[in-house]
């Protein structure tokens, strides 16, 4: 190629010669155009190249400012640009899952979510309204003329036409193809058994969300994640792919597993709501309680509830009695004190307590045993609920101790159950009287609630160690997969296993003829229990004739497995908590046994021969008059001391001690304490209702005396 | 056979590649949009592949046909033409589709007067302006029958409405009358007249209005009127420098408005990012340069402006489009030649540029063959040496 410049082999000349000739050929070949008429020159070639390079360097300009501005649009600086396109094509479509279920401990349903078809249609969309009813009226069971008017709604894009259809009904109207008619699927809360447990359940409201119970407590696992689909989105707003990713509907929430065990449950409230309509009570409960993991097998709750139809119920019935509802305990709280006294070597089973003959005075006023003793072991105090026996024994623990023992047991606190719970009502000791003290010790001056005491009660029994009592043992995923695991650890240790082994033994001679609970006594297992009657307060005073009755009790009694509590709220006729919750105790605990497949360890006093039937009437007999004894045993029970309504006086205590001063006015408390010379601080205005330092502590001196007042009936304790 | 082999191998190869990016930019483009309005991905595709290969059939007839048959066809075209055009305007003949009304139905397909009237229209000017070369300086010769006529089928193609051919014609009367040797005095009064006329019908009609203000500031009216050039921006953003990828694009998702035709450079841009972009300019700007430059060598002023005026009209459609979805010039709807989905007109530009193809091989049968150059790349490497040893002016021979 570059021949031409060092002129070898190529014929450099000819070639350029050649070219030239042929150059000067096409210059003359454009020379020969005609000259214009104004006498310029026309354009020859080279004039034209100009011009059209001239075009084409515009042409160049024009290309190079888009490739500019492509550019600039592309990468140039202008977040205008970079901002309108985030998320210009993302469109967020959320799924909302399936409400998971509610299951008992072995997975029956107790509530659960179904989605039924409804049928609606956009009337802009209805072809023919007449014909289109005349089709729907006898499938969708409606009035031809009601569908007609309903299909030709104007201004609407949307009206029900029948909603939650049977699925096949929902079929055949999707087969008639009718234009504007659709389906569509609307999710629906059952709760399959009824009313059965549906204080603990709850309900949930029209969107699904839950309002009460575990609805709503759990809401947030059994809504389960509502999942966000980041699609695509085109210019029409609309979902790319959207079938795809919607058809995925493998999005549930978790299922809850609960403790409950249905049947139970269900023997239970048939059992509560036999007893309500016996003894035409106002309310009640019963709390089935495995003693060992705290775990809630039942616990119904009187009047009750259907969370099928929650509307118009009284809120009241919504939460669980157990939970809800504080009450004074009365003669249920003793094994705890008896307890605690044994556990601290205080006393020994067979050691004789002085009963005073059925009357007891504590500074002015005085404690009852309805039946006199001279003296009982304690076992018999227990077996014969012996106010008195109780208040010595209490004596022996001093009222820190005891409010130390049942704050330990977890009275007067929440016990941490996954539902809205009371704490019940235990004042500090500091504030206790010298009565108060003494009425602490079987169960009076303070409130509890029946699952504190269930939950108390198992501890005592179970070897002794606390119990957290729950509802729901696990949380699952769709897949069964456990999402969470809610079984609570081992409780601390509240006695030691002997003394719960005592208490066991001592709990089972109430249930033995000449103890307060034989009615409670169960025929094919052993068992034990404690009866409890209060007298309920009304306006800040014992009301007579209205009382609270209980019975707690658990089998089997050497190796226990649940604990029964039941509670009936002014029951009207009897009132004795062996007669009036014994006999559900018995039938739950029974219940129990068989269903949780413990082996029967009692001899069925019932053996159907003729021999046997002579010898159970006489069994029978003897436990009628065995219960006759029962009930004059526990009138012991619902006698409170009686306020003598003098002043307690001072100098009882040693020289100068603390005296009793709740519920005097402040005139009083003045005139007391002025001899003492303390330094007196007060707190509010009225009777006086808390004091420190706490009665019997000795007075220096100069010492200062805080006082708490209040009006009454700005409490409503009771000391 | 011989005209064929003497084609200008640049000119063919950047029509052959730009067809190619269009055959896959339609498919790309339109497969959304075809599947949501007729039914079938495939729908767009198999029309465009069916046109392409009547195209290629039709540029390479008329690439065999020597240019200078026709020149006697000239009048006998533009009457034809202007015809074609009035009928459009009869009622119940000219069919409307989106308030325009530009097509006649020709048996299956829609037949659009105005591509007709593009090659009608380089003719007559390449005949005329060569026929008056010599009193191409006076205005009442030079001038004003050219005015005249392209006036005639200018305004009816204007009253379609068709905006985008018109802008682009009246473009190349200007430009083929600049070529021609029209004196320059007299086209700068031309357009001191005619800019502000532009102007005046421009803002005459509310809707138009519209349009320019959009285009002025598209943000403010993003929501309605601003909306498509924003979308279009947005695709060259979304593109960036690389792109997303071929058939990646989510603004051809119904965000783009036409996407496979009045859009399909937003979404190259898009899908291949400034690369794609530069790519595609190249090649128009590769192919007006060659055309301009073989086509002025052709035997005679007829095949010159013939060949410019072609070369010009294909690139200024492609600039004009490509600037109307930059946001450089106002949104007009104009197809992207080549590279659009358009059907008989992409035929029809097949087949004025096999006419471009005939004078580019006639010219260089006359001029490049004769120089001993066996192949244009060989010449273009050769060409400046050659020129410098033999002393020759360099564009002589390089072309």
């Amino acid at each position: 190629m570059n021949g031409n410049r060092s002129g070898s082999y190529r014929r450099p000349g000819s070639k350029s010669r050649h070219i030239r000739a042929q150059t000067a050929r096409l210059r003359a070949e454009r020379d020969v155009r005609p000259r214009r008429v104004d006498g310029t020159q026309a354009p020859d070639g080279l004039a034209m190249r100009a011009r059209a390079s001239a075009v084409l360097l515009l042409f160049f300009l024009g290309f190079a400012a888009i490739v500019g501005r492509a550019g600039w649009l592309a990468v140039g600086p202008d977040p205008r640009l970079t901002d309108r396109l985030a998320g210009q094509h993302e469109r967020v479509v959320t799924v909302a899952p399936q409400r998971g279920s509610i299951v008992d401990r072995l997975g029956r349903p107790l509530a659960v979510s179904v989605e039924l078809d409804s049928v609606f249609a956009d009337p802009s969309m209805v072809e023919d309204s007449d014909a289109a009813a005349e089709l729907l009226a006898p499938l969708l069971d409606r009035e031809q003329e009601d569908l007609r008017a309903r299909l030709a709604r104007e201004g609407t894009r949307f009206v029900w036409l029948a909603r939650q259809v049977p699925t096949h009904v929902a079929d055949q109207v999707d087969a008639l193809d009718i234009p504007g008619v659709r389906i569509t699927q609307e999710a629906h809360r059952e709760y399959p058994a009824g009313p059965l447990a549906g204080s603990m359940l709850g309900f949930v409201g029209t969107d699904g969300q839950g309002l009460e119970g575990l609805e709503a407590r759990f809401d947030t696992s059994l809504m389960g994640e509502v999942v966000e689909y980041r699609m695509l989105r085109d210019g029409r707003r609309r979902p790319v792919n959207a079938d795809a990713v919607l058809s995925r509907r493998s999005t549930e929430g978790h299922t809850l597993v609960t403790t409950l065990d249905h049947s139970i449950q269900h023997r239970a409230e048939l059992s509560l709501s036999e007893a309500m309509t016996k003894y035409k009570a106002i309310g009640g409960q019963v709390i089935a309680l495995d003693v060992q993991t705290g775990a809630i097998l039942a616990m119904a709750s009187a009047p009750g509830f259907d969370p099928n139809h929650f509307r118009g119920v009284d809120p009241a019935s919504f939460r669980s009695q157990g939970l809800s509802v504080v009450y004074e305990p009365g003669s249920t709280m003793k094994p705890f004190v008896i307890a605690e006294v044994l556990d601290q070597k205080l006393a020994t089973r067979d050691e004789e307590i002085y009963c005073e003959k059925g009357a007891y005075r504590i500074g002015r006023r005085t404690v009852h045993d309805a039946h006199p003793h001279a003296t009982l072991t304690v076992d018999g105090v227990l077996q014969v609920s012996s106010n008195i026996g109780l208040t010595k024994l209490g004596e022996r623990l001093g009222p820190k101790a005891l409010e130390e023992m049942f704050r330990r047991y977890g009275f007067g606190a929440k016990t941490g159950v996954e539902l809205r719970e009371e704490k019940g009502i235990l004042h500090p000791s500091s504030s206790w009287s010298r009565i108060g003290f003494a009425t602490h010790t079987f169960g009076q001056g303070m409130a509890i609630t029946g699952l504190q005491l269930a939950s108390g009660f198992a501890a005592l029994v179970n070897g002794g160690v606390a119990v957290q009592p729950h509802l729901v043992t696990e949380v699952r995923d769709t897949d069964g997969l456990i999402v969470e695991d809610r079984r609570p650890p081992m409780g601390e240790r509240m006695i030691s296993e002997a003394t719960s082994v005592d208490m066991r033994a001592m709990l089972g001679l109430v249930v033995e003829d000449g103890g307060t609970g034989i009615r409670a006594r169960l025929d094919e297992y052993t068992s034990g229990g404690k009866t409890g009657t209060a007298q309920k307060v009304k306006d800040g005073r014992y009301a007579p004739g209205i009382y609270v009755s209980s019975f707690i009790g658990f089998a089997p009694r050497d190796n226990p497995r649940v604990v029964v509590l039941a509670v009936l709220d002014e029951p009207k006729g009897k009132h004795y908590g062996g007669t009036v919750a014994g006999p559900i105790v018995k039938e739950v605990l029974t219940h129990a046994m068989r269903e949780l497949g413990v082996v029967p360890d009692r001899e069925n006093e019932k053996v159907p021969d003729v021999i046997a039937e002579v010898e159970a009437a006489q069994a029978t007999l003897r436990e009628e008059a065995a219960a006759r004894a029962a009930e004059a045993a526990e009138e012991d029970e619902a006698e409170v001391a009686t306020d003598d309504g003098t002043l307690p006086v001072l100098a009882d205590a040693g020289p100068w001690a603390m005296p009793d001063l709740t519920g005097r006015p402040l005139r009083e408390a003045v005139a007391v304490l002025g001899p003492a010379g303390v330094d007196l601080q007060l707190d509010g205005a009225g009777l006086v209702v808390n004091q420190t330092p706490a009665v019997g502590e000795p007075l220096a001196s100069a010492q200062t005396v805080t006082l708490g007042l209040q009006f009454r009936g700005q409490s409503k304790s009771v000391h | 056979m011989r005209t064929l082999r003497d084609v200008d191998p640049l000119v063919l190869a950047s029509i052959l590649a730009l067809l190619a990016i269009g055959v896959a930019m339609v498919y790309s483009a339109g497969a959304i949009y075809a599947a949501d309005v007729h039914g079938s991905e495939a729908h767009y595709i198999k029309r465009h592949a069916v046109f392409a290969v009547i195209g290629l059939c039709a540029m390479t007839g008329m690439a065999m046909i020597p240019y200078q048959k026709w020149r006697p066809w000239t009048y006998p075209m533009l009457l034809g033409v202007t015809a074609l055009l009035v009928l459009v305007l009869v009622p119940g003949v000219g069919v409307t589709m989106g308030g325009a009304t530009r097509w006649l139905p020709a048996g299956p397909i829609f037949l659009q007067p105005s591509e007709l009237a593009k090659l009608a229209l380089v003719i007559y000017l390449a005949y005329s302006l060569e026929k008056k070369q010599s009193h191409i300086g006076t205005f009442a010769i030079g001038i004003l029958p050219h005015l005249v006529f392209a006036g005639l089928v200018l305004a009816l193609i204007l009253v379609e409405p068709d905006y985008g051919t018109t802008m682009t014609l009246s473009a190349l009367l200007f430009v083929m009358m600049f070529v021609a040797g029209v004196r320059v005095q007299h086209l700068a009064a031309l357009l001191a007249v005619a800019l502000p006329a532009a102007w005046l019908v421009l803002m005459g009609a509310e809707y138009r209005r519209v349009r320019i203000t959009a285009f002025l500031d598209p943000w403010a009216h993003q929501a309605d009127s601003g909306f498509q050039l924003i979308q279009s921006w947005l695709a060259f953003r979304a593109g960036g420098a690389v792109g997303v990828g071929l058939g990646e694009s989510q603004q051809k998702l119904f965000y783009l408005p036409a996407a496979h035709t009045d859009f399909i450079f937003s979404v190259i841009g898009e899908e291949f990012g400034l690369v794609g972009v530069l790519l595609v300019v190249c090649l128009f700007a590769l192919f007006v340069y060659r055309a301009v430059k073989v086509s002025i060598d052709a035997p005679d002023l007829f095949g010159r402006l013939l060949g410019v005026g072609l070369g010009l009209l294909i690139g200024m459609q492609a600039g004009i489009n490509m600037g109307v979805v930059t946001g450089l010039l106002p949104t007009k709807g104009l197809t992207l030649p080549l590279i659009s989905y358009g059907g008989s007109s992409l035929v029809l530009t097949m087949a004025m540029l096999g006419v471009l193809l005939n004078v580019t091989a006639q010219a260089r049968q006359r001029t490049v063959l004769a120089t001993g150059a066996r192949s244009p790349l060989q010449r273009i490497s050769s060409g400046r040496k050659r020129a410098r040893a033999g002393g020759l002016d360099a564009s002589w021979t390089t072309g």
